[in-house]
């Protein structure tokens, strides 16, 4: 018994070429794999497809393996047994027919490639049904593109505007160029150099330099000579000291203005105020800087020295002498004047009783007496208080009236000694000259006209203004001496003369700034309960020449260091941690130079 | 617990490499970013300026270039201890750290500039990273399960293969039901769009709908058609499962592949800005 197989294939033009094999058997698997029977090359055939059969009665069956199809005469079969000539088989691409047989033993079918067996599916195929790529735009060219924007709008750009010959272009543009370089916003003192870069920026590549600072802030001191910093600095070493040396190694050297001064850090103010930064040279001062004069701090709070305000120490009408006293030494400043705070702030004392009979501003009630407020008028912002001045806050009660007559008090120029004399010189002979005169002209004393009575006359008038000249005299020691108008308050030189009316007023000044470096607020002191006797004691100073200034003592009732506030000390309601800058300033130090366009630390 | 354990010793995951090694070492990273954070001395705040903030950002940066190498060395094919799934490990776990360090390196300063640019496109790296993890670790399963024993190339072998079937069994059809087995095969989309892929399904799949109107139509055909129409319906299931799973199939590799769109463009955006970043603070130094 035999199989043949025909397989026929159609060449262009019609011809058709048939090649027949035969096999002696009545059965052949049919697969895409090599030893089948009958090799079929297409992907959608399986390896072992199928089985044909010659049945005995010389029909064919055509038995599929293993769950596989195959069309047979258009419909989708998995087995048929008994099948005819004429019966068609699709399977892949190929046409199974079933021929007449050429003999009773034989069963013939007819091989044919019906449609081309299409390319397997490649990856190309599997990627473009699965993958993305023909989906969203590519990665690569997302990558360059936004890569390139970036690099063009963030670096080409700022670098082509930064260039001097392209500034006026740049500047011509809606947007600024290095715009969005700016690391952070610019302090509110430098505000106005937002949009100039360049202005301390000056080199690519090269740090703020202290010229571009010193460019506008021509009038800076330094805090003090370069070589006493230098000098006073603490020694560095192991990692602070590396770190300096990286530093260095950027052109960042540590003592710029840029060292301190840090920019682009908004909630930072430009100025530190960090404690560190001055105790780190000044806790340690005696040792370091042996001639200097100034003390040993490094806390306001556990290490400050006692103050030592400038105190005169010698009045003079131009240029008083003053001196800086420790508050532990007792300190007497003189001014020239007498002034016991304590008699005249005394309640139910004359001055208070006094004080009660005027009214006015002094009036706070009959015998209750003068409060500080009465002569210390704060100025303007309340940071210290107008100078006492005689007319306003003496006068009232110190007048200077020196004689009663006919009903006008005489009252004399304050502040002008000289003047004060003349005028009461004035006063007597003028009143001399009207006795005279009505000497002569009363009838009752008038004289026969005569030799006699002309020089009776005429010794009537020396003596007159003798008498004239003795009462000023008498009357100009007064004023000068004990209980008189002007000894009340002023130191006297008197002559030895006193014919000579040769009385001067000692120099006054009066100290009106005794901490001029470090400025003490009042207005920023009116809290709470806080008075005026909280920290001066007035009240019991009997001499103007008592310095009636807190101690350290008082202040830290309230203000506390840096250090020890870090050290866990209290900070009990109205205390507050004051760092040096709270009450001292850096540049213009007592003992730095105006820079004036030199950099910082450089002689 | 036991099977779990069986697991990790047949197969640690990329998150498990080496028992987390390299968990380890990113934990210990931020830890120790975060204490010198604490403990460096910054006046007068803490910015990326301070020593520091340019140690901090060195740092960061030399990750950033590292993280980004893993494009080439995936491209290398090697084995052991610096496998790639190694290097995935790696780059995971420091690429979360690089999270800590270049945050502690900003000192919390952002503003509208280039450095926060930079930042901003970094946090978009590692968010798109995030992503990527996520279905790394949950989608090759519910894929496997999907496709079982198909590969890509047998699933599409195999709609061609219906597609034939479907014009075989339909040829002793009416007319009037030829345009729906060809819509069929013709009209079918397999993919389309970014939404489509993602979805996983078709609403309009003609297949579909043509396996719903056959079986509509099978109530009321006539006996010659009758036995045709069953025949064109059991290969229009067999099509419609498939579709199903081929969908499914698209929607699990566009999970696998949507985060990479943003994950390496952003990327490249970032190393733009990174550069343009260090340029300008020494350019302005």
């Amino acid at each position: 018994m035999t199989i043949t197989i025909r397989n026929l294939k159609r060449r262009p033009g019609g011809r058709e070429s048939v090649r027949e094999r035969t096999y002696e058997t009545d059965e052949i698997n049919i697969g895409r794999e090599a030893d089948n029977d009958l090799q079929l090359l297409d992907l959608r055939i399986a390896l072992k497809h199928a089985k044909l059969k010659r049945n005995a009665n010389g029909t064919a069956s055509f038995q599929m393996l293993g769950g596989q199809t195959a069309t047979i005469n258009g419909r989708l079969k998995t087995r048929d047994n008994n099948l005819k000539p004429g019966a068609v088989i699709r399977i892949g691409v190929y046409e199974i027919r079933i021929e007449e047989p050429n003999s009773p033993d034989d069963l013939t079918v007819t091989l044919e490639q019906t449609e081309t067996v299409e390319a397997a599916i490649t990856s190309a195929d599997e990627e473009r049904v699965f993958g993305l790529k023909r989906t969203l735009p590519g990665k690569r060219i997302m990558a360059w593109t936004f890569s390139l924007i970036v690099l063009g709008l963030f670096l080409a750009f700022p670098i082509w505007a930064s260039k001097d010959n392209h500034k006026e272009a740049a500047k011509a543009l809606p947007m600024q160029a290095d715009l969005a370089w700016n690391s952070g916003p610019i302090s509110l003192m430098h505000a106005n150099l937002k949009s100039e870069c360049a202005t301390c920026h000056t080199k690519a590549f090269v740090p703020v330099k202290d010229q571009a600072c010193v460019e506008c802030h021509k009038q800076l001191g330094d805090h003090a000579k370069a070589k006493d910093m230098r000098q006073s600095k603490p020694e560095v070493s192991g990692f602070d000291a590396k770190l300096n040396q990286v530093s260095e190694l950027f052109n960042r050297p540590i003592d710029r203005c840029a060292s301190c001064h840090v920019e682009h850090n908004s909630r930072a103010k430009i100025v530190p105020s960090n404690q560190e930064m001055c105790a780190d040279c000044h806790k340690n001062l005696d040792k370091s800087l042996p001639h200097t004069k100034l003390l040993n701090v490094s806390d306001f709070g556990s290490d400050h020295p006692e103050f030592k305000p400038s105190v005169i120490t010698l009045p003079s009408f131009t240029s008083p002498t003053f001196t800086r006293i420790s508050l532990d030494e007792n300190p007497k400043g003189y001014s020239g004047l007498k002034f016991p705070h304590k008699k005249h702030l005394e309640t139910g004392g004359p001055v208070a009783k006094m004080a009660g009979q005027i009214g006015g501003k002094f009036s706070t009630g009959l015998g209750s007496g003068v409060e500080c407020a009465d002569c210390h008028r704060e100025e303007a912002g309340g940071a210290l208080f107008e100078p006492v001045n005689m007319q306003q806050d003496c006068a009232v009660c110190h007048d200077l009236v020196f004689e009663n007559d006919d009903g006008y008090a005489r009252t004399l120029r304050h502040g002008e000694p000289d003047e004060v004399i003349a005028s009461m010189r004035d006063f007597y002979q003028a009143k001399a000259l009207g006795n005279i005169r009505d000497a002569e002209m009363n009838s009752r004393t008038r004289r026969r006209p005569g030799k006699a009575a002309t020089l009776r006359d005429l010794n009537r008038r020396e003596l007159a203004f003798k008498q004239a000249d003795e009462r000023t005299a008498a009357k100009v020691n007064a004023i000068f001496s004990k209980g008189g108008a002007c000894f009340d308050c002023h130191e006297i030189d008197k002559p030895t003369d006193i014919a000579t009316l040769d009385f001067a007023i000692r120099p006054i000044s009066v100290n009106d700034r005794f901490y001029p470096k470090s400025p003490f607020d009042h207005e920023s002191h009116k809290i709470g309960d806080l008075k005026c006797e909280t920290c001066h004691e007035a009240k019991a100073s009997k001499s103007s020449n008592d310095v009636l200034l807190p101690k350290i003592k008082i202040c830290r009732d309230c203000h506390i260091g840096e250090k020890s506030y870090a050290e866990g000390g209290k900070l009990a309601e109205g205390t507050l941690p004051s760092t040096c800058l709270t009450c001292h300033t850096y540049h213009n130090g007592p003992h730095a130079e105006i820079m004036g366009g030199k950099t910082l630390g450089n002689d | 617990m036991a099977k779990k354990n069986q697991s990790v010793a047949v197969h640690s995951s990329f998150l498990a490499h080496r028992n987390y090694l390299f968990l380890k070492l990113s934990l210990l990273i931020c830890f120790i970013s975060i204490v010198g954070y604490m403990w460096a001395d910054f006046e007068p705040v803490r910015n990326g300026g301070t020593w520091y903030g340019y140690t901090l950002g060195t740092i960061g940066a030399l990750l950033i270039l590292w993280l980004t190498m893993l494009g080439m060395r995936k491209r290398w094919i090697t084995q052991g201890h610096w496998s790639l799934k190694g290097w995935t490990s790696a780059h995971i776990y420091l690429g979360l750290a690089l999270l800590i360090v270049a945050t502690l390196h900003t000192g919390f300063q952002f503003g509208w500039n280039l450095h926060t640019l930079s930042y901003g496109l970094m946090i978009g790296v590692i968010a798109s990273g995030l992503f990527g993890i996520y279905f790394y670790a949950t989608v090759p399963r519910h894929m496997s399960n999907n496709r079982g024993e198909m590969g890509q190339a047998d699933m599409l072998d195999e709609v061609e293969n219906l597609d034939r079937l479907l014009r075989e069994t339909a040829q002793p059809l009416n007319d009037k039901y030829i345009e729906l087995v060809r819509d069929s095969t013709n009209k079918t989309v397999l993919g389309g769009n970014i939404f489509k892929r993602l979805s996983g399904r078709d609403k309009k799949c003609p297949t579909q709908a043509a396996l719903k109107f056959f079986r509509e139509e099978l109530r009321t055909v006539d006996n010659a058609s009758h036995g045709a129409i069953l025949d064109l319906i059991s290969v229009l299931e067999r099509k419609n499962s498939l579709l199903q799973h081929i969908r499914k199939h698209i929607r699990f590799r566009a999970l696998l592949e949507f985060w990479l769109y943003f994950h390496i463009p952003l990327t490249f955006a970032l190393l733009a800005a990174l550069t343009a970043h260090i340029v300008s603070v020494f350019y302005y130094s």
